[in-house]
């Protein structure tokens, strides 16, 4: 009777996982279908059925690098460049060694009224960062993972062989291995806390006075328009510190931008 | 001689007389516009002889006087061409009755049998001056010099004040003039600024023509008529027109008893100048892209050279505009030809003539191009687009659509020797977006296997497998360390149980078994004693190994020796009972020994 029962538990609980799996492939499904007439308005030309549709997608709680991607070419095909270059930009993060999506944002930019040369960082700097982003977060994660299963082979290896060679090879093996595991989860680390912090923005007001202060009354430093991606450094109540990728620096009223 | 020519000039008078007659012309002339009460000359005009002349009813005239009739002859021979011409003209002396505007019907005529009929003529009567219009000299003014304002001025006349950008206006310079008008010395016109003028072309002489302005009748002689076509939007002023004119007047001196006989006349310069005019420009309405900057009303026709060529053939196709605008500020209209066609810029000739109407005529653009490689290519509709002023709206006209076949070249065009060595580059139509990705890979938000709890589970996993594997080989070993401390500790008993075999076997005198049972002994002691497997054991093997557990030399060097004593004795045939008991005591002695020696 108490075997009985036991199993009836277990099937209960069986059947509970794959109804919640079913469900959720349902609505992925719509969604997916969602996602796909949204493809169709955008090759029928009408890009603002389509802006809706992308949205809606996006308002589902779904992401990915190419549903951005997508709702930022049908901003850009309606003549929004500013709302395309935000989504480019957010597919870009999810991806960013994706070549159309910095091809499109490229693109897009030429559209904005500024035009703001970017500071040259440092050739060492400029190369690390291209290296951490030239892949996703996800390969980070992966090969930091396989790189970590190496090393634990290969100190495996040292611990129980009984041969010198192989014992003093396997260690110097499993020590270069845990480093790259440890240098592409760095890498993994540091571009998931990039996607996390949301401090980068772009300029959505046409035209903005970058103040020296976080008040009305601040000096005005300089104008900037609609479409310019700045770096956020600070915040205080309704203000953010802003850095443009020349290097000029102001506050800026929080409303004027839209965060990444 | 002289006769010759004689006959000759008759001959022409024979011969060329009727040729000129053939055409009669019969026309009625009077002043267009006359004052009441004023005398006036209603003229016929006749090419030949005629009979029986009919007045039209003058009812709302008074006959003074006519017909009287005159007649003029002339010949003449110009470049060997002979003309002669008869007039006959009859003249009537008029005098209007009541004002208003009168017309008098056609008078006609017959001739050779034939009736011709005269044009007919519209007469304006207006009320006279108050200045008695005596005989063809004016009468002397109060201020010998100057010439009043109302007598003569120049005017600048706009046929309207209100038009599109880029449709015309007519302006047309009027001088009035009561006085008796000698010439002009010196005409300053306004810079038509804001404008893209046309003059339209007048006779060179000046005709000066009876006009009324204000209820009184002046002289009234057209010096200029320009199209104007407004290049900006606004209102626009036009500047003055002044005139330097020669006024012949009559001076009055101080009476002398000539003066009535002679008038003295005087040339006198009086300046005129005209009132500035505005006109407002209104912008043209939002048009389509494509608009050609053509106002007007247009037609298009369009042909082509060729439709069936070969690679690198010239194909030329011409677009003809015609019509009334501003045809000389026609953009030529794009034509969309295939990409891979060279084109060459459009060749654009225009021919109009100005006329009070506006500009007429046409304007023709060629496009010139060469299809470069073979193939059926379509050259769309060229859409003209143009405003029409008078509907205020935009109108298109299209060209044909035309088809080309272009069939592959002989080789030798200089396009085919160029592809084979240098290679085209990618021809860039357009930029544009890249087109959005098909591929989903869709997550819900905030879904990073980085940093997930999986991802660290893995690396969790991947350690503790590690340390439940290091620990599982430790337990290993530390059991084997065990049995080996076993079979160490039951070495001695082992081997002695062994050389107790071997005694059992001396004592049976079985030399054979007796010496196998000691070296067994031996080398069964010394596994479990080093835990190496038996199989593994050589002498050379048990001598190094007995080093490195610090037997002394003397022990191994005994042990070797019983080792090789009994594989020798072994093989050896004929047991020695008395050498047997010596071995076996030798290797109880070295057993004991080691076991002393080793641990």
């Amino acid at each position: 009777m108490r075997n009985m029962k036991n199993v009836i538990k277990k099937y209960s609980l069986l059947l509970l996982i794959v109804m919640v799996c079913l469900a959720s492939q349902g609505q992925s499904a719509a969604i997916n279908d969602s996602v796909s007439a949204a493809n169709q308005l955008y090759n029928t030309a009408k890009y603002q059925d389509a802006i809706r549709k992308y949205q809606y997608v996006i308002g589902q709680g779904f992401e990915s690098s190419e549903l951005y991607y997508n709702l930022g070419n049908a901003f850009y095909k309606a003549g929004n460049a500013t709302y395309a270059i935000i989504n480019f930009e957010r597919a870009k993060k999810l991806a960013p060694n994706d070549d159309d999506i910095r091809y499109n944002l490229e693109l897009a930019r030429t559209q904005i009224v500024d035009n703001i040369v970017t500071l040259p960082e440092p050739g060492f700097l400029r190369w690390w960062k291209a290296l951490i982003s030239s892949q996703s977060i996800s390969f980070w994660g992966t090969t930091s993972i396989i790189t970590f299963f190496a090393f634990l082979t290969l100190f495996g290896l040292f611990l129980f062989s009984r041969s010198f060679r192989l014992k003093r090879l396997s260690f110097w093996f499993s020590v270069t291995a845990l480093f790259f595991s440890l240098i592409t989860f760095s890498f993994g680390s540091t571009l998931k806390s990039k996607l996390l912090k949301h401090n980068t923005a772009v300029i959505t007001e046409r035209s903005v006075n970058v103040k020296s202060s976080p008040s009305e009354t601040g000096t005005e430093l300089f104008i900037v328009h609609e479409g310019v991606t700045v770096q956020l450094t600070d915040e205080l109540g309704d203000w953010v510190y802003v850095s443009l990728p020349d290097g000029n620096k102001g506050w800026v009223k929080v409303d004027a931008i839209v965060r990444i | 001689m002289r006769i010759k020519q004689l006959y000759l000039l008759v001959c022409v008078l024979l011969f060329g007389l009727p040729g000129f007659a053939q055409q009669v012309s019969f026309t009625m002339e009077a002043p267009k516009i006359v004052e009441l009460g004023e005398q006036f000359r209603l003229a016929f005009t006749l090419n030949a002889k005629g009979q029986n002349l009919k007045l039209p009813e003058l009812s709302e005239f008074e006959v003074l006087m006519g017909p009287s009739t005159s007649q003029s002859s002339s010949f003449q021979i110009i470049n060997g061409v002979s003309s002669q011409s008869v007039s006959f003209s009859y003249l009537y002396v008029l005098r209007a009755k009541k004002e208003g505007r009168f017309t008098i019907n056609a008078a006609s005529v017959n001739v050779d049998g034939q009736l011709y009929t005269s044009n007919s003529l519209l007469i304006e009567v207006v009320k006279g001056s108050a200045k008695p219009s005596g005989g063809g000299v004016d009468a002397p003014t109060t201020t010998p010099g100057s010439v009043p304002k109302s007598d003569l001025f120049v005017k600048l006349m706009l046929d309207r004040n209100k038009v599109y950008k880029g449709d015309h206006v007519t302006a047309t310079i009027k001088i009035y003039s009561k006085v008796n008008l000698n010439g002009f010395e010196d005409i300053s016109l306004p810079n038509f600024e804001g404008f893209w003028s046309q003059d339209v072309v007048l006779p060179q002489q000046i005709s000066l023509q009876r006009e009324t302005y204000n209820g009184e009748i002046y002289n009234v002689g057209t010096l200029k008529k320009t199209l104007l076509f407004p290049q900006q939007t606004g209102v626009i002023t036009i500047g003055k027109v002044k005139i330097d004119c020669i006024v012949q007047q009559r001076v009055s001196k101080p009476k002398s008893f000539f003066d009535d006989f002679f008038d003295n006349f005087a040339n006198v310069r009086a300046t005129v100048t005209s009132d500035p005019v505005t006109v407002t420009v209104n912008p043209l309405p939002a048009g389509p892209a494509d608009f050609s900057g053509a106002v007007g009303r247009f037609d298009l026709r369009s042909s082509i050279t060729a439709t069936s060529v070969k690679e690198n053939d010239a194909i030329t196709l011409r677009l003809d505009v015609t019509g009334n605008g501003n045809i000389k500020l026609i953009n030529a209209p794009k034509l969309s030809l295939p990409a891979d066609f060279e084109v060459y810029d459009p060749k654009t000739q225009s021919n109009f003539t100005a006329t009070s109407e506006g500009l007429n005529g046409n304007i023709s653009f060629e496009y010139l191009f060469l299809p470069r490689f073979a193939g059926d290519y379509t050259i769309p509709p060229v859409n003209f687009v143009f405003f029409d002023p008078s509907s205020g709206r935009y109108a298109t006209k299209s060209s044909q659509e035309f088809k080309i076949h272009v069939d592959k070249g002989d080789g030798s065009s200089p396009a085919n020797v160029r592809s084979i060595f240098s290679k085209e580059d990618v021809k860039y139509l357009g930029k544009d977006i890249r087109f959005i990705k098909n591929n989903f890979d869709l997550r819900p938000k905030g879904t990073i296997f980085f940093g997930s709890f999986i991802f660290y589970l893995t690396y969790l996993v991947g350690i503790s497998a590690l340390l439940a594997l290091y620990l599982l080989y430790q337990k290993r070993i530390r059991e084997n360390a065990n049995v080996a401390r076993l079979k160490n500790k039951k070495a001695s008993k082992v081997a002695l149980r062994r050389l107790k075999e071997a005694n059992s076997h001396l004592s049976t005198g079985s030399t054979e078994k007796f010496y196998e049972a000691v070296t067994r002994a031996f080398w069964g002691y010394l596994s479990d004693k080093m835990t190496i497997p038996v199989a593994e054991l050589t002498r050379d093997r048990a001598a190094t190994e007995l080093v490195n557990h610090k037997a002394t030399e003397g022990l191994i060097a005994r042990f070797i020796q019983i080792l090789d004593t009994c594989e020798f004795a072994r093989f050896a045939p004929g047991g020695d009972n008395r050498k047997m008991q010596e071995i076996y005591d030798e290797a109880t002695d070295v057993m004991s020994q080691m076991e002393k020696e080793i641990n």
